[in-house]
This record gives structure tokens, sequence and C-alpha cells, in this order.
């Protein structure tokens, strides 16, 4: 039981590393993702519009 | 002259019997076919012994009650493929630092296969199932003194005198309550071997026996007892150590491990080729930034570093907002990223925190144009920045998922090893080489 | 019919059959329990001197069984008494005309053969001088005193390679070794001298070498 949980673990590690290590989807620290829109109030900064969270969510800030 | 028919010594079926005891005439089974010496009533402690006809003769009478035994005598029990069946037993004890030891030895007798001793220990309910070994243990020159015989090797384990304090039953030897025996028990768990020294009527009398555990749940079984045998407490001299079973494979299998983690680490190192994505400095706080970036391949996803550094930075702060929207879906990631410096001193001793330049890794960044935004704050009782520099750095090399495997690898064994060396450290606190 | 075993012998108590083998020297009648000796060409009557005793053995004259590949029957049985009672040692003949011995005691069995007396005369100790625990070394390995007997005799059947009768002696040490070798000295009817007959062999068991038949006990089953 202990020897497989341990190759069980060991192999899901390894995999992780083989498959993921590249890309670093799962073992980053998940920042908040959305959907973004631009901010129609703002101003526009170098040509581009500022962008806010989608729905409001993300005040900024920690 | 006709001869008479053949005399047929002894090839009949062997009978067993029932006698009375010749002192307090209690019934007495015979179930050995004459291979006993001793034969010792069970009610009265009254001890028989053949004469040299065959006949028993009252050797010693005696009144003492009955003890109850964890098995009854008589008792049938199939071990190893094997039916035995208990016909004698004899209550030992040894005395070691003040404390007394009881144990059980129940003599298992087979017509064909000879004696077993199976022995339960009062103090700790373990048990062990012993038979006369086919041979002579070689004393070892080792610094733990030990024995060898055949292909194993038995470590001391403890010494001490055994009296015997009770007895009932048949005996293939001449046993006595008050027999005293040196013992010294060696273990190579889950085997013992066991050597016995007392005095007997020719002198020295040494004996030997090879003993393995056997579990209180094997012996319940094999003899039928009706619920559950007593409960056992700590660690028996031969219980196995199940740390250890299976051990070869698992380090073993660690080193495959091992060897597969130092690969996939180097192909992962090696095909990393983290570069600029971004740079740039001398960027005023008074206004957000917004700069379009090109980040990755489009269609492989990447791992980017975002280092944010302020100056100048004496007892202040400088924060960020920062925002990364895919222009191709407006799906963003955001994240704050502070940089802090503060010193003073404080009863003498002068103190420093903070870093003027921090870093904050991204995974999962998908490759694309990508429109970096930052919303920069700034603040502190010292000087506070007046300009910041933003660096993006991509296809970085990710240690964490290298560290995590290789921890993840050496833990298991390391933990299996850990318990077990604890395992045997309680196994041996019962020894006479405890600390 | 065995090689050198001689058809024409009677008993000359009771007229019956008396099967001498080529090893025989002494045959415990079976019928009459009259022990016949054989002294060169003749047939000498010792008298009625079997008392052996019933101690539960397993083993009955005429089983058969095989030790290192090579059959051997049951022919005979000494019985023998010491201090704490009797036991067995069964006089085996083997298919290639050689013999043994299978001891029999506190169910412990053992089957030894024969060896050249040179290889241990001078080289151990007399019979009174044997210690337990002390181990000799025979040939490079070492073997370990486990018991000294002084045995007088109790009874015989069948045959055997000696003439046995009441009052005879026997002075034996029986030694171990570290791999399972077995070792017998026998020291014959003196304890002083350091020429004893060798056996070697090594312990079995009885269900394992095969012997068969072997004796009925009420209340337990043998299987097959």
């Amino acid at each position: 039981m202990f020897r497989t949980t341990y190759w069980i673990c060991a192999g899901l590690a390894l995999l992780l590393l083989a498959l993921d290590g590249a890309a670093g989807n799962y073992l980053t620290t998940t920042p908040d993702r959305g959907r973004v829109e631009r901010d129609p109030a703002g101003g526009t900064v170098r040509g581009a519009g500022v962008f806010i969270w989608y729905g409001g969510g993300y005040q900024g800030g920690k | 002259m006709t001869p008479p028919a053949p005399l047929k010594l002894f090839r009949d079926e062997a009978q067993v019997e029932t006698i009375q005891c010749l002192s307090c005439g209690g019934p007495i089974a015979l179930h050995s076919f004459g291979a006993r010496q001793r034969v010792v009533c069970p009610h009265c402690g009254s001890t028989l012994a053949p004469e040299d006809s065959g006949a028993l003769a009252l050797l010693e009478a005696a009144s003492r009650k009955h003890q109850s035994s964890v098995l009854p005598l008589h008792a049938r029990g199939k071990l190893d493929g094997t039916l035995w069946e208990i016909i004698g037993i004899c209550w030992r004890r040894c005395v070691v630092d003040g404390v007394a030891y009881p144990w059980q030895e129940f003599l298992l007798f087979n017509p064909w296969h000879g004696v077993r001793w199976l022995i339960y220990s009062n103090s700790d309910g373990h048990w062990q199932l012993g038979q006369a070994l086919d041979g002579a243990p070689q004393i070892l020159k080792t610094r733990h003194h030990g024995v060898r015989f055949g292909k194993q090797r038995y470590k001391h384990f403890q010494g001490a005198i055994a009296v015997v304090t009770y007895v009932e039953g048949e005996f293939t030897w001449e046993v006595r309550v008050d027999d005293k025996a040196e013992i010294n028990d060696f273990v190579a768990p889950p085997r013992g071997l066991s050597i016995e020294q007392s005095s007997g009527p020719d002198g020295v009398e040494l004996n030997f026996t090879v003993a393995r555990h056997i579990d209180a749940a094997e012996v319940w079984r094999a003899f039928q007892q009706p619920g559950k045998p007593p409960r056992s407490r700590g660690i028996g001299a031969l219980r196995p150590n199940h740390w250890h079973r299976g051990r070869r494979s698992m380090w073993l299998s660690c080193l495959v491990f091992v060897a597969a983690w130092w690969l996939l680490s180097d192909r992962l190192a090696a095909t990393r080729h983290p570069t600029i994505a971004f740079q740039r400095d001398n960027i005023g706080f008074d206004e957000p930034f917004a700069q379009e970036i090109k980040i990755g391949t489009p269609g492989e996803t990447t791992a980017i570093e975002f280092t944010f550094a302020a100056s100048p930075l004496d007892n202040a702060w400088a924060y960020a907002d920062v925002l990364l929207v895919n222009l191709a879906n407006d799906e963003a990631v955001g994240f704050g990223i502070e940089a802090s410096y503060y010193h003073g001193i404080d009863g003498g001793e002068s103190w420093h925190e903070g870093s003027s330049r921090t870093t904050h890794t991204v995974g999962g960044v998908a490759g694309g144009q990508y429109l970096l935004q930052l919303q920069p704050q700034r603040g502190g009782t010292g000087s506070t920045p007046t300009e910041y520099e933003v660096r993006v750095v991509q296809d970085v090399y990710l240690t964490r998922y290298s560290v995590l495997a290789l921890t993840t690898i050496l833990f298991f064994p390391l933990l299996a090893w850990l318990f077990g060396w604890l395992f045997e450290r309680r196994r041996w606190n019962n020894s006479d080489y405890s600390s | 019919m065995q090689p050198g075993s001689r058809t024409d012998v009677s008993c000359p108590e009771c007229g019956a059959p008396a099967p001498f083998r080529g090893t025989t020297v002494s045959l415990v009648c079976e019928y009459c329990s009259s022990t016949i000796v054989r002294t060169g060409l003749d047939f000498e009557l010792l008298g009625k001197v079997s008392a052996i005793l019933d101690n539960g053995s397993p083993i009955v004259l005429g089983a058969k069984a095989t030790f290192d590949k090579i059959p051997f029957e049951v022919v005979g049985r000494l019985q023998l008494r010491h201090g704490r009672g009797t036991w067995n040692e069964w006089f085996l003949g083997f298919a290639d005309n050689s013999v043994g011995w299978l001891s029999d005691a506190q169910g412990s069995y053992a089957i030894t053969r024969p060896h050249e007396k040179s290889i241990v005369a001078g080289k151990v100790p007399p019979f009174s001088a044997c210690v337990l625990g002390r181990a000799l070394v025979v040939q490079g390995v070492s073997y370990v005193p486990v018991e000294r007997r002084a045995a007088t005799y109790q009874g015989a059947e069948g045959s055997l390679p000696f003439p046995a009768a009441p009052g005879d002696r026997f002075y034996s040490v029986d030694l171990r070794g570290h791999d399972g070798e077995f070792m017998t000295l026998d020291y014959g009817d003196r304890g002083d001298h350091q020429q004893p007959a060798l056996y070697m062999g090594r312990a079995v068991d009885l269900i394992a070498i095969g012997l068969q038949p072997l004796r009925k006990f009420a209340g337990w089953e043998r299987r097959a």
C-alpha cells in the first residue's frame, strides 16, 4: 500500500515535470484571470484604452 | 512343527489410553503413544514416570491447583500444513531487572512429525512457533554477539535464567517444577534461535531451538478458538518489521525514478531559452503604463518572469497592478507586485528589509499579442521613487517542477526508512541492549 | 530377496525361517523372539532377549524410503536405554548393499552412514572427555557435541550388524554441524579410547523422505 502510493505519487510528479514543466500551468500561483473590457470612463494611454475587469470584480490593490 | 504366527512388535495401530492419577485418582488422558518421559496430572500436579517395564509409576506426589492456560490441553490445530495436538503445557518465567516475565509453552505433538513448541508470552501477548534445530549454531566473532546456522545470522537479543513454574500433561523430557535453564535468545526477525543450557543427570544439557513469529490470529484460527485472541502489546522480539518488507524494490524504484528525474530535468532545462520579451526603464508614476508586447509563440504556452524595480527606494514602497490582456480573446491575467525598502537602527543594531527589485512568475501564458498594463502607486516616509523599470522574460525554467519531483521521489523511501528504524528501536527496547 | 541373503537358515528354537542378509550378524526371530547370531558359518542361539518397549515410534520394520537417491529398507531395530529413557536405532539396508542407521529419539530423526574410522582416529577425545558445546573440527568442518550417552541394551528386532545382548553397553556422542550435518561417534562398549566408529549424515523428516508404510495411530489420519 505504502509502496503503491509512492509509485503513484512519484509517477505523477515526474509526469508533471515532463508534460507541464515548460508551460507552467499547474504549479504557478494563479493570479486573477478573466475577461476584461475597456474602461469606458478612463482616458486613453498611448492610444490603447485602459482595461478593467469584466463585471467589475477585480478592484486592484492587495 | 508349525511355527506360531510372527509377533508384530508394535506395528498395530497405537492406542490412546486414559489412566487414573496415582495420587489424586483423577483421569489423565495419554495421547503421546508411548513417547512420553514424564506425565504430570493436570488436576493435582503429581508427576508420573515410566518404569523400565514401560508402566507409569508415581515419581512425585503434589497437590496444586489447575492453572488455566490460553490454549487448553489436547486442543488440536493445523499449523504449516500439519495437524498438531497439545499434549503438554509448561509455564516458565524469567526475572529481568526485578520484573517477572512469565510465558506458556505448549508442547505440540504429531505422531509422524515429532514435536514443536508454541510459546505464548503473558507480558506482551506475542506468539512464537519453535522446533528443535537440526544442527548446532556457530558462534560469530562479531561486535554484537551473534550466531549463525545455515545461511541465517542471528543477533543476541537477551539472556536470562528461566524457571519452570507450572506443568501439566505429557512431556518427552524430564520436566519438573523449579527446573532452571539459562536461555540466550538470538533474533533475525521473523526468525529466532535459542540456546538453552541446563544441568541434567548426565551433566550439562544443551538444546537448540529455532522459532518463527506467528500471529495471534493465525494461532486462533489454527486451533479454532472462539472469539478473539488476547491482545498483544508492543513489538515482539520476532515480529517482522513491515517497513522492511519490499524495501529493496522501493529503493530500486527510487533509483529508477531519480534517473528519470535527472533526464527529464535536464531535458526541460536544455529546451528552455529564456529571452526578454519586453524591457523598459525610466517609466514615470504619474499615469498608467500600457504597451503592446509579443509573448511566446502562438499555439504554445509559456511561463514568464515579470520583474518590477523602482528607484530610488529608501524607506519607501512602489506598487503596481499589472494586467496582461491577450488581444486575441480579451482574456487577461492580473496580479499585484510591490517593491519596498526600509532600514533603520533599533537599539544600536541596524536592520533592513525589502528589495527594490521584485519578480513574479506567471505560468500558463498562451503565446500571442498582449497588452501590458500597469497602474503604479507609491508611498513611504523616506524618499519616494521617481521612476520604475519593467521587464518580461519568457520561456523561463521553472525549478519548482524539478524540485517537487525529486522531493516526492526521495520522501517516501526516506519516510519508510525512518519508520523502519523507529520500529527496530522499539523492538530492541525490550532486549538486553536498550539504551 | 536381497543379494547375499540365505534362504536356508531356520530358527534353532522354533524352526521358523530366519532370513539372514549379507550384512546381518544377529537376527531376532520374529516368531519366537529368540536372538540368532551368525559366527562365521555357524548360527548360534542366544536366547530370548527382546524386551522392546513401545515408545510410540512411527517407524516399523520393513518400511522403505530413499535417502540421497538410494532406496533403503528398515531391516532391524536396536532399542537402547539411558538415564533419560529409551530410544531406537533402526538398522537400514540400502539397495547398493551398504548400510546405515536411522536414529529415532524424542521425535527427532537422523540418518547416518558409516565412514572410515581413520578420519577421526586419535583426533577426537575419548568419550569421557567429550564436552558438550565445545566444537571439534573434522575434515575442516566444525561439529558441536550435543549429546553424550552411556546406554544399555533394551531390546532388538529384525537384523543387526552385531550381536546385541542384555548387559551390553553402548557409549556414543552425537554431534551437529552448522549447516545441518549430523555425526555420531560410536565408542562401542568402552569410553576411554580415541578410536570410535564414525557415522555421518543429517537430520531427516520421515514424511519428506517418503518412508512407507508408517505406523497407524488411533485418532490420527494419514493423508496420502
